[in-house]
């Protein structure tokens, strides 16, 4: 049985199952990542432990460890028993990782500081990662080596557009933006762009309409903008739900897209996931939620990941919260 | 001072001519490496050391004159007095070295070097010595009345035998008195000759000795028993005196038999204690997995060692604060979970709407892409370009079950050093562009965050 994706249906979505360690090795969720098909979800800890998840019965699968090299910014290749995450320890490679062996396949070396985001394409085996050590790369996975290097201000956030020919790059201090061929990197950005308000600096996260039409630029302080995505221009400011306090690290980010690319969840530090809906909306306004979904009890979730084909979305800050379609 | 090279005032009257000291010289080398001496030689050392004594003596005293500022005296002249009076000193401490090494080895040919307790006692083998120490001592006496009746009687040559072997003792040359006199000397013994594989020796000493002599130990295996003994020693004493008396007591075939038995007794204990069966019921406990793993090697399959419950549901019942009076029926499973919440590195599961099964439906994506340039995972018409067979890409549910534990290394790319391709420096745009200059533009760096557990209090809807 399939189900739409519209307001009616946004608003029966409850928070089913919470998933907390054990008090001693309690640690912010630092990324989140659905494979391909919607079935999986890998998840990243500071506790060094990656934990994976069946998406589609909201099943603790298993715990990936990683106690020697740290576990940061995890996110599935097309195959889903292999994953690509970042290193905190002993060097600050990425690696990917077989999940049905348990080995290693490749370490991709090069980048000097953390790599607190990786995007794979989705159109092929490649990736980028976004790092404190002032660089965006280009991989491919079959290589050790990056492909490119974008010089590039930290923080900074990176995009992969869904026909996977373009990679937008944001830096959030300078309230900066630029979208760049990926066939064509050598030729420099072919769009950069400017937010037009100063005021809003702090975002983390930047993520493309599974349309292509949107880039969500998501903060976790109160508001979210939503550029187009061939010009740059500003079309919605989306606010109405308190702000976090202020936190440093960047995590999974606080808002993002519904799989049809109508729809942008957020959360709210109020302790509920707010929906804003800006299809059908006039550019160049103020939105406010159109609905709220309260957040699983005691449970103050920041960061959010939506399932891109089952009517389930996941948020997590330390603890990891399923929200699935309830028509009861 | 004269500086006439000649010596002039050095009295050699008495001195001893060159050929005899060169004779000297020659016989000190062969004396040394050639001992024992015959008497001929021992004689000849007498008298060079009476020579040298008296020749020294009397040099001396004629050349008492040639002192340094003394009247007529060169430097040549005293030279040439303390050369002489130091090589005559030299060559008699030499033979009387060796004549001091010929007394302690008492020269006669086939003799038993006799062994002394203060040498057992020096030995690192003393647990070995203990054992032999009383043998010895029977051994030392009655070498000393077989002695004594050799003595008067004819030496004997036949090595066989009782007799024989002390009649090798017996003979003896012609200066029989000498080595009477010498007999008491016997006793002292190098330690090196403490060790039991002088078994023939021993032989001689003791006339008790059964009529396995043919089994000891052969003269070359001092060594090797000497190596064995220590070895056993540090491993267990016991064995080893017991092997010890195998090899020393011959007198003894019983207390030879009841050591061993003793020994393999030991052994066997040893063998049978590592093969008890019985499983300990405590949870990680040595023996418990000493038990499994030997059973593991045996091939069988085997269970964790615990205490199962089986499934049934009236099993378990909890009393305590909060809880009914008759008790809470609880299955064993829950009790479980209830008890242990938490398994390493695991999360915990709340389930927050009850009799209700999380299964999310597959959603109704409508995008409008399909003329459009969007990969296929958007719902778009474009091939996702991955070489990841179809198996990997769906319903894929073998994980390792391994997966807590630390990956394993990647294997070694071969390629990797033949790769000298660099990566493309991309454009920067914007302020980004500042990096790229030596002095970043003024840009300062910036500190990498640490990841910390939330400071700030959880707001949330009740």
């Amino acid at each position: 049985m399939s189900l739409p994706v519209n307001r009616d249906t946004l608003a029966k979505y409850h928070a089913v199952k919470t998933f907390r360690l054990q008090e001693k090795e309690v640690a912010p969720v630092t990324s989140l990542s659905f494979d391909d098909r919607g079935k999986l979800l890998l998840t990243a800890s500071a506790s060094d432990n990656m934990h994976l998840y069946d998406a589609s019965s909201c099943k603790f699968v298993s715990t990936v460890g990683s106690k020697k090299y740290g576990c940061h910014a995890a996110t599935f290749t097309h195959a889903q028993n292999e994953c690509v995450y970042s290193s905190t320890m002993q060097s600050f490679d990425i690696r990917h990782l077989n999940l049905e062996t348990n080995q290693y396949i490749r370490y991709f070396t090069g980048h000097g500081a953390l790599v607190h985001d990786i995007q794979m394409s989705p159109l092929d085996n490649t990736f980028v990662s976004a790092s404190y050590d002032e660089s965006v790369r280009l991989w491919d996975l079959r290589a050790s080596k990056a492909q490119a290097i974008i010089p590039s201000l930290v923080p900074n956030c990176v995009a992969y557009d869904p026909s996977g020919l373009v990679v937008a790059l944001g830096n959030p201090e300078s309230s900066e933006l630029a979208l760049y061929n990926v066939r064509q990197l050598g030729r420099g950005p072919f769009l950069t762009a400017k937010v037009q308000d100063p005021a809003f600096k702090n975002w983390n996260k930047m993520q493309f309409s599974p349309d292509g039409r949107y880039l969500l630029l998501a903060s976790s302080y109160g508001r979210h903008l939503i550029l187009d995505a061939f010009t740059g221009e500003q079309l919605f400011d989306l606010q109405g739900t308190r702000p976090f306090p202020l936190r440093e690290f960047m995590d999974a980010g606080s808002a993002a897209f519904s799989p049809d690319g109508k729809y942008v969840l957020g959360t709210d530090y109020d302790g509920r996931i707010a929906v804003w809906h800006h299809s059908d909306a006039i550019s160049g306004r103020t939105l406010k939620p159109s609905l709220f979904i309260p957040a699983a009890p005691e449970s103050c979730p920041r960061s959010i990941a939506v399932n891109p084909k089952y009517a389930m979305f996941v948020t997590a800050d330390e603890n990891v919260d399923f929200y699935v379609y309830d028509d009861e | 001072m004269s500086s006439n090279p000649v010596p002039q005032s050095v009295n050699v009257s008495h001195a001893l001519p060159a050929t005899v000291i060169q004779q000297m010289r020659t016989n000190i080398d062969e004396y040394q490496n050639k001992l024992p001496l015959t008497e001929q030689e021992q004689g000849k050392l007498t008298s060079y050391i009476s020579d040298l004594n008296k020749a020294l003596k009397e040099f001396t005293n004629d050349n008492k004159h040639v002192q340094p500022g003394g009247q007529g005296v060169t430097n040549i002249d005293i030279e040439l007095v303390n050369g002489l009076v130091s090589l005559y000193h030299d060559y008699l401490n030499k033979f009387l070295s060796i004549q001091k090494n010929i007394d302690s080895n008492p020269v006669v040919e086939g003799s038993v070097k006799p062994k002394t307790q203060k040498a057992k006692s020096d030995s690192p083998n003393l647990n070995l010595d203990k054992g032999v120490l009383a043998l010895k001592n029977q051994a030392t006496e009655n070498a000393q009345e077989m002695e004594i009746s050799a003595d008067q009687s004819e030496p004997q040559n036949d090595q066989s035998g009782e007799e024989n072997q002390n009649s090798q003792q017996v003979e003896e040359p012609p200066t029989e008195p000498k080595m009477k006199v010498e007999k008491p000397k016997r006793k002292k013994v190098p330690k090196k000759e403490i060790y039991i594989a002088d078994l023939s020796k021993k032989r001689e000493q003791s006339p008790s000795d059964s009529n396995e002599t043919e089994e000891v130990a052969e003269p070359e295996q001092p060594s090797q028993k000497k190596i064995s003994f220590t070895k056993y020693l540090k491993k267990d004493e016991t064995v080893v005196e017991s092997k010890k008396r195998q090899l020393v007591d011959d007198d003894s075939s019983e207390a030879n038999s009841t050591v061993s038995s003793d020994s393999t007794a030991v052994k066997r204990m040893k063998i049978d204690n590592s093969e008890v069966k019985i499983r300990s019921i405590l949870k990680n406990s040595e023996l418990n997995s000493l038990q499994t793993a030997s059973d593991a090697i045996d091939g069988k399959i085997k269970k964790k060692v615990g205490i199962t419950f089986p499934g049934e549901t009236d099993l378990v019942r909890v009393y305590g604060e909060d809880l009914p009076d008759d008790g809470l029926k609880v299955t064993p499973n829950e009790l479980k979970k209830l008890l242990r919440p938490f398994k390493e590195g695991e999360p915990h599961e709340k389930v927050l709407l009850e009799d209700f099964v999380p299964k999310p439906q597959k959603l109704i994506i409508d995008t409008n892409v399909e003329n459009s340039d969007i990969s296929e995972l958007f719902g778009g018409p474009v091939k996702c370009e991955t070489q990841t067979p179809v198996l990997y890409r769906d319903n894929f549910k073998n994980f390792s079950k391994d997966l807590m534990k630390p990956p394993r290394e990647p294997i070694p790319e071969m390629n990797n050093s033949r790769d000298t391709s660099k990566p493309l420096v991309v454009k920067a745009y914007g302020r980004n562009s500042l990096l790229l200059r030596n002095d970043r533009g003024g840009l300062p760096y910036k500190r990498v965050p640490e990841v910390r557990r939330n400071a700030y209090p959880v707001r949330y809807q009740k």
